[in-house]
């Protein structure tokens, strides 16, 4: 193990923090289906076990990581079309233009990039709230309350965190065999139905596909080449 | 008998006597004449053997200095500047002609000097300890946890100097001492430090890495000037020219229970880093400054006439301009008072008199 962890670090003020995150994405995602109501997180809590991170190199940026992404684009486009000179000026100190198409963002000696292995065998605990909708024959004709508690799951993997002077990108790597994911087992304790009616509980299926989605965001946005991005300032 | 001369006698002998004084009129023109080829000859001889040199040496000098082998161009000296030309003249320092001087003896004072404190550092703490306290001090960022200093080697070798010479600089009519300096050596430091991750919480992980920093060669140019601003106190200026060598070696490991060893990107990091601090100390046009000590305490008194001084200069520069000037000259110091003037009407000719308001 490369880093000495200390997770009890990790208070009941930071699990808010990482609740009121994740509950303020839910509310202004649109990518939700129309039968997944909100979605809410109703507890959250760290556990007692670190995960386990591991350096294994440190290297040059990938290459990728230098050409524009999206928002660049758009960014430029705008202030191309509202003849907004400095914002123009400001995209192109970072992102050498020439004449030709191709755009590089200017590489500086202090980039650097990690390669790190981790693995998550610990209990974390969340609780997710929403409901199933029913919008035949009208909208939200009828709906049905599910809580999902996970409580623990294993998540291993490698990522890299790559630091350009003032971002930090970062993103998981492919597994080596391509049909495993990153996230294996998933323990998770469901409730159907309004509790002061009928609830079903711990009901497999819908178990399955909650993680099958899951699974499905993590490889797809998390996993090299989509990378996520912030900005230190 | 009678001693009567004959006529043609008499006349022979008149003759003799006559030509006799033309002789003696010609002989005295020919010795003046001779006399005065000989005092023409004298004065043609100092003329040209003495006095011909003054004019051929001033033809001999010439205006431009050859550009140095350092960065700077070449200038001449202005007549302003005779304060330097005296020196040098005084001092028989011919900065065109002039040989660099070699500074063999200089590297065996330093030699010596350097094993003093290399004997102390084997002997005690104490250079140890000073070293530690300044890498832990203010400067260090808060993702470094605490430094622990784990070796220090000095190294074997001595710094050599070599070719001092004296230059000109950029600026017109300023010179400096430029003298290489060579340094093959292996000076280490060995460092325990961590890397600390604050977010969300502080120290919240903790990456350990030692690592073992070493000079291994220095090479450069360094240039010494004295430096007089007219309102701050003199120093000497101390910075290496931009053409130097500074080679590290670095090895590093990285982790806690497993370790990354000497990863060539950290050794990148840390060998710019550490050439970065030095461009920004060091390098022309930074520098060191050391400042001359005063030599008089400036007293209130001692500064005020400092004051007046400058302001007689002002206003003498002043007498010379045939136009409307305004004077505002004051001072802050306990001892003084606002001091204002306006001087509206031209004043000529009356320099050396007291400005009204001395």
């Amino acid at each position: 193990m490369s880093f000495d962890i200390f997770w009890e670090k990790l208070d009941q003020q930071v699990a808010q923090n990482v609740q009121d995150l994740l509950n303020s994405h839910f509310r202004n995602t649109n990518n939700k289906p129309s039968f997944i109501g909100d979605i809410e997180i109703s507890e959250f809590d760290f556990g007692t076990m670190p995960p386990v991170i591991e350096i294994i190199d440190m290297t040059e940026p990938f290459p990728e990581f230098y050409l524009p992404d999206d928002e660049v684009e758009e960014a430029r486009s705008e202030a191309d079309l509202l003849g907004n000179e400095e914002a123009e000026q400001q995209s192109d100190e970072l992102y050498n233009r020439t004449e030709e198409e191709e755009d590089i963002v200017l590489k500086k000696d202090t980039d650097a990039q990690v390669h790190i292995s981790f693995s998550y065998q610990g209990n974390m605990r969340m609780t997710v709230s929403t409901e199933l909708r029913m919008n035949y024959p009208s909208m939200m004709f009828m709906s049905l309350p599910i809580r999902l508690t996970v409580t623990g799951f294993n998540f291993s993997g490698t990522g890299i965190i790559a630091y350009l002077r003032r971002r930090v990108n970062f993103c998981f790597l492919e597994p080596k065999d391509p049909n495993e994911s990153l996230l294996k087992e998933v323990h998770i304790e469901s409730e159907v139905g309004d509790k002061e009616k009928q609830v079903l509980k711990n009901v497999g299926k819908i178990e399955r596909f909650i993680v099958d989605q899951l699974r499905k965001v993590i490889d797809e946005d998390f996993v090299f080449p989509s990378y996520y991005s912030v900005d230190l300032d | 008998m009678s001693t009567e001369v004959p006529n043609s006698v008499q006349a022979y002998i008149d003759n003799a006597i006559n030509k006799n004084s033309i002789n003696s009129w010609s002989f005295t023109l020919g010795f003046l004449l001779g006399q005065i080829t000989v005092v023409l000859l004298v004065l043609a001889f100092i003329k040209f053997m003495l006095l011909e040199d003054s004019k051929n040496t001033n033809k001999k000098r010439p205006i431009l200095f050859p550009s140095p082998i350092s960065a700077t161009k070449s200038s001449s000296i202005p007549s302003s500047s005779s304060a330097l030309s005296t020196i040098l003249s005084k001092t028989f320092y011919d900065p065109i002609h002039h040989l660099p001087e070699s500074t063999d003896w200089l590297n065996v004072l330093l030699a010596q000097a350097i094993n003093l404190y290399r004997d102390d550092a084997q002997t005690n703490n104490r250079l140890l300890r000073v070293i530690d306290e300044a890498l832990n001090s203010g400067l260090k960022p808060d993702f470094v946890g605490p430094i622990h200093l784990t070796q220090l080697n000095l190294g074997e070798e001595y710094p050599l100097f070599s070719n001092a010479r004296i230059m000109p600089t950029e600026k017109l009519g300023r010179m400096r001492a430029e003298i290489d300096c060579q340094f093959n050596d292996q000076v280490t430091l060995g460092i325990d430090t961590q890397i600390l991750i604050n977010w969300p919480r502080p120290r919240i992980a903790v990456l350990p890495i030692s690592l073992m920093l070493s000079v291994v060669k220095f090479s450069t140019t360094l240039a010494i000037e004295i430096v007089n601003p007219p309102d701050t106190s003199s120093y000497v200026a101390i910075s290496a020219l931009p053409d130097f060598i500074l080679e590290f070696d670095v090895q590093s490991f990285i982790g806690s229970r497993t370790k990354l060893e000497s990863v060539p990107k950290v050794t990148q990091l840390i060998t710019s880093k550490l050439r970065n601090l030095f461009l920004d100390r060091f390098v022309f046009p930074n520098f060191r400054k050391v400042e001359f000590p005063d030599l008089i305490q400036k007293t209130p008194i001692i500064l005020q006439e400092e004051r007046n001084n400058i302001k007689k200069a002002i206003i003498a520069n002043d007498y010379s301009m045939n136009q409307e000037s305004e004077l505002y000259l004051s001072s802050t110091s306990a001892n003084s008072r606002f001091i204002s003037s306006k001087i509206s009407k031209p004043v000529s000719g009356i320099v050396g008199k007291d400005p009204p308001f001395s």
